[in-house]
């Protein structure tokens, strides 16, 4: 038997004094029980497992977007706010657009969030209900992704489903053909308790699918990393990916995929076979199977950051020597450039002159989007930011900062059209709401669309947030 | 019988062979209060620690005979709140960028000694599970390690490192130093 030392005996009276101090609410077991009683009589309703292919017709439904409630002119834009019905979670609605195509929306629906509805719309303001993804096995969607390029549109639809008294995360993929009208759709065979991060890009001949998460390995729910890669045919049909010529093969994680007429930049990290960290890796279509995968200039990008591709430049904006992720503050924001032709160095332009110190320093988070038809010298950018005030009854020593949910936060938008003269919107006032998260949208005609996620009585309800060039 | 991979030196909580086998009335009131205290000091956060606890005894419920069957049951439950709790901070994380890991302190919560709360806020997750799962629960390194799905070397470096990393913060509490004092 280990002999304690007093080091020892002093942790142990430290983390047993600190516990004691929680003082736990009781909660009737009956409350449990009955809870526990739901769930297995909604287990027990459930349809037959329904993996495999569906093919769907669409049926036309009606989009609970709700119209034009405020309109409002800020930094150049005439905005136009759209709400989302109250209850939509987290990424749950999305907007996506190809070139100068039409917007294409998805939603979550349904009194159990058991349906994603999908409308489009020419101008982000008017959206025509086109067709709705069904339930999937009784199972409630928790997130989504879309992506469109033509009159091409893929969804992913994140499900969780009780499987052996666990609440499992599995995936659904819907592809169209005809501008979202008709519907195929396939499950992915992701057995997993805990997706983190799903995204989707279409391809040539199909739809590219890529999860990362943790993989169940046991009747106890013990779990370990993964990712993992689809491809799902133009009919349907599902098809592994191999990762064996992928860099970093099956250990990428917060992958983020991002398209344009040309390929696939694949952003992350991944850990080679020679132990190195990749960030980032681009798959030329070459208009057939033929997958030749090829690493990016070194120098990963921030985790979790989207990386955005148009023509052969991908873009990124983040932090630098920041100190860490679970750190608020960063010393400075940059564009990152790196080209999908050559292997050199990202190309680094500090927006020191975006976010003056005592802001960037209190930026939480960006999100950027370009518009794919000015990029070169990053013009044509947009991202909102969060900026996030100090609680200095939190900070340490150190000078770090933690957050306390108390309502610090504001969100504002940075937009240039030329890279060099940029202005600044501050979302929060043109939503009319505590904003959450945003993420925005660009189409090449300059439309700026943003997705805003409001608190609303301690759940997240959607704002799109429409804005048209002036003049 | 032999503790070769080292028994923790205090067992604070009555050993779970005591329960094994009980009824899921008994283990719930037996260990839903000491779960919640052992995920919110490993959280930080004893709100995030209720939600997860409960959710996953409401598992534990759904099928109890089978969860009653394992080793640990209270192992599988502190697991699957653990793991309940890390999704919930990456779907959080997801949403936001580069968005902290909070360490929230409930407001009604004071600690008496703020270097020691602040050190403790200074382990990572994974090192306050294996903290709180050796000193807080008493569990053996084998069973730790069984529990958090890592290896019975990883329980002891990671502990090893835990305390070390508090051992400036709590210099001063311990006994030695307290009697060299003026």
């Amino acid at each position: 038997m280990s002999t304690p030392t007093d080091l020892d005996r002093v942790v142990i009276d430290v983390v047993q004094r600190r516990a004691a101090e929680f003082d736990v609410a009781p909660r009737p077991i009956e409350q449990v029980r009955a809870h526990a009683r739901r769930r297995h009589r909604r287990r027990r309703t459930l349809s037959a497992a329904a993996a495999g292919l569906l093919v769907l017709a669409g049926g036309v439904v009606t989009l609970r977007i709700t119209g034009r409630d405020h309109t409002a002119v800020a930094g150049g834009f005439s905005w136009t706010r759209i709400d989302l019905p109250a209850g939509v979670e987290g990424a749950a609605a999305m907007v996506a657009v190809d070139g100068t195509g039409p917007f294409y929306g998805i939603e979550l629906a349904g009194p159990d969030h058991d349906l994603i509805r999908v409308a489009t719309s020419l101008d982000a303001v008017s959206w025509v209900p086109l067709s709705s993804l069904p339930p999937m096995d009784g199972a409630e969607y928790l997130q989504t992704q879309i992506t469109a390029s033509g009159d091409r549109v893929a969804v992913v639809g994140r499900l969780a489903v009780e499987h052996d008294g666990m609440r499992v995360g599995t995936l659904v993929a819907a592809t169209s053909d005809d501008r979202g009208m008709t519907w195929r759709m396939t499950a992915l065979p992701v057995g997993s308790t805990d997706i983190w991060s799903v995204d989707v890009a279409l391809e040539p001949d199909g739809a590219l699918v890529a999860v990362s998460g943790r993989s169940a390995t046991d009747d106890a729910g013990y779990t370990s990393e993964s990712s993992l890669f689809f491809h799902v045919d133009r009919a349907g049909r599902l098809a592994p990916v191999s990762a064996d010529d992928l860099p970093g093969a099956g250990s990428w994680r917060e992958v983020t995929l991002d398209e344009s007429t040309d390929g696939i930049v694949l952003g992350g990290s991944a850990i080679d076979d020679e132990g190195r960290t990749i960030g980032a890796v681009y798959l030329q279509r070459f208009g057939d199977a033929t997958r030749s995968w090829t690493e990016l200039a070194p120098g990963a990008p921030e985790f979790g950051q989207p990386l955005l591709l148009a023509d052969d430049l991908v873009f990124s904006v983040g932090r630098t020597a920041a100190s860490g992720v679970d750190e608020p503050g960063v010393a400075r924001l940059e564009v990152r450039v790196a080209s999908t032709a050559d292997s050199a160095p990202w190309r680094r332009t500090a927006l020191d002159s975006v976010l003056p110190d005592d802001v960037r320093q209190r930026v939480h988070f960006v999100m950027p989007v370009l518009q794919r038809t000015a990029v070169e010298g990053a013009a044509g950018l947009a991202f909102p930011a969060q900026l996030v005030g100090r609680d200095v009854a939190a900070s340490d020593d150190n000078g770090r900062s933690w957050l306390r949910d108390q309502g610090l936060s504001v969100i504002q938008l940075f937009y240039s059209a030329d890279g060099t003269s940029w202005t600044t919107i501050p979302l929060d006032s043109v939503a009319q709401a505590r904003v959450f998260f945003a993420r925005p949208l660009m189409r090449d005609d300059g439309t700026l669309v943003v997705t805003v996620f409001v608190e609303a009585n301690s759940s997240y309800r959607a704002i799109v947030l429409v804005g048209t060039p002036q003049g | 019988m032999a503790a070769s991979d080292g028994e923790p030196p205090f067992p604070v909580v009555e050993p779970e062979s005591s329960t094994t086998h009980c009824s899921f009335d008994d283990f719930y009131h037996h260990h839903r209060a000491s779960l919640i205290r052992a995920m919110a000091v490993t959280l930080h956060d004893l709100d995030a620690a209720t939600d997860a606890v409960d959710e996953a005894l409401t598992r534990a419920c759904q099928h109890w005979p089978r969860v009653a069957a394992l080793q640990s049951p209270a192992g599988w439950v502190y697991r699957v709140a653990l793991n309940l709790s890390r999704s919930r901070l990456r779907r959080l994380n997801r949403r936001l960028p580069g968005w902290a890991l909070p360490v929230v302190i409930s407001p009604e919560v004071h600690p008496p000694d703020p270097a020691i709360e602040q050190a403790l806020g200074t382990l990572t997750i994974d090192q306050r599970s294996v903290v709180v799962c050796r000193l807080l629960l008493g569990w053996s390194e084998a069973r730790t390690a069984d529990v958090l799905g890592i290896r019975p070397g990883t329980v002891k470096s990671r502990l090893s490192r835990a305390i070390s990393h508090l051992q400036p913060a709590l210099s001063h509490l311990r006994p030695d130093t307290q009697e060299a004092a003026p």
